[in-house]
């Protein structure tokens, strides 16, 4: 079972979590894995997923720091 | 011949003295008189044998002239047409020269123009990029907060 790292501005409900794991499936095809939930306020917005090494990061703070070409 | 009322004496006297004056003119008047037309004549032969000459050598002269005239243009429109094509071919050869000069300094121009841009860029990125970045840390932090989060909740729907 492969780890999955997600982490979002605020405290996400149990609610959020499942429609999280849900998009994690969609995206990946796996029904099953690992996901721990972090808080990381410094995203601003969204979200910031890493999964098997890879990160799609859906958040403010990653955009903002595309502008100044990080 | 005494009735005819001539007299022998006088007769032969004036036949003598007719002789002796034939004589003294011929030698004294005539010879010299036609010795002078002959010579009068040969002059005059002469000049008009030389007036041919003269006319001839000016006939050749003139024709020479002519020929050294033709061969003078011949030549000089040679020289002309060559000296207008060397002309030509500098001519080509300076604007080629000019023309890839150009060319390189308009390359030089534009390489020196990208480099000031993105010199410039460059600079203006560094000076001001940190800035726009804090305040936008800054004022999407306060919204988002405000606004509960929109991305997030987009991306939860």
């Amino acid at each position: 079972m492969k780890k999955t790292q997600v982490y979002s501005p605020r405290v996400l409900n149990s609610e959020e979590k499942n429609k999280v794991s849900k998009l994690i499936f969609e995206s990946t095809g796996e029904a099953k894995s690992d996901v721990s939930f972090y808080v990381d306020e410094s995203l601003i917005d969204g979200l910031k997923i890493i999964y098997n090494d890879k990160m799609l990061d859906l958040s403010l703070e990653g955009q903002i720091k595309s502008l100044k070409g990080e | 011949m005494q009735n005819l009322g001539l007299d022998w004496k006088v007769l032969i006297a004036q036949i003598v003295n007719f002789g002796l004056l034939l004589i003294l003119l011929k030698k004294y008047l005539y010879k010299p008189l036609v010795k002078a037309i002959d010579d009068r004549n040969k002059k005059i032969s002469g000049a008009l044998d030389d007036s041919k000459k003269i006319e001839e050598k000016l006939k050749n002269i003139e024709t020479k002239e002519v020929e050294l005239l033709n061969l003078a243009r011949q030549k000089a429109r040679k020289e002309r047409d060559e000296i207008v094509d060397i002309a030509l071919k500098e001519k080509e050869k300076i604007v080629d020269e000019a023309r890839v000069s150009a060319q390189r300094e308009v390359e030089k121009g534009i390489d020196r123009l990208e480099s000031a841009q993105k010199e410039a860029v460059k600079v203006l990125s560094d000076k001001y990029m940190d800035e726009v970045v804090t305040e936008l840390y800054k004022r999407f932090t306060e919204r988002t907060k405000k606004n509960n989060y929109p991305i997030l909740k987009s991306l939860l729907k």
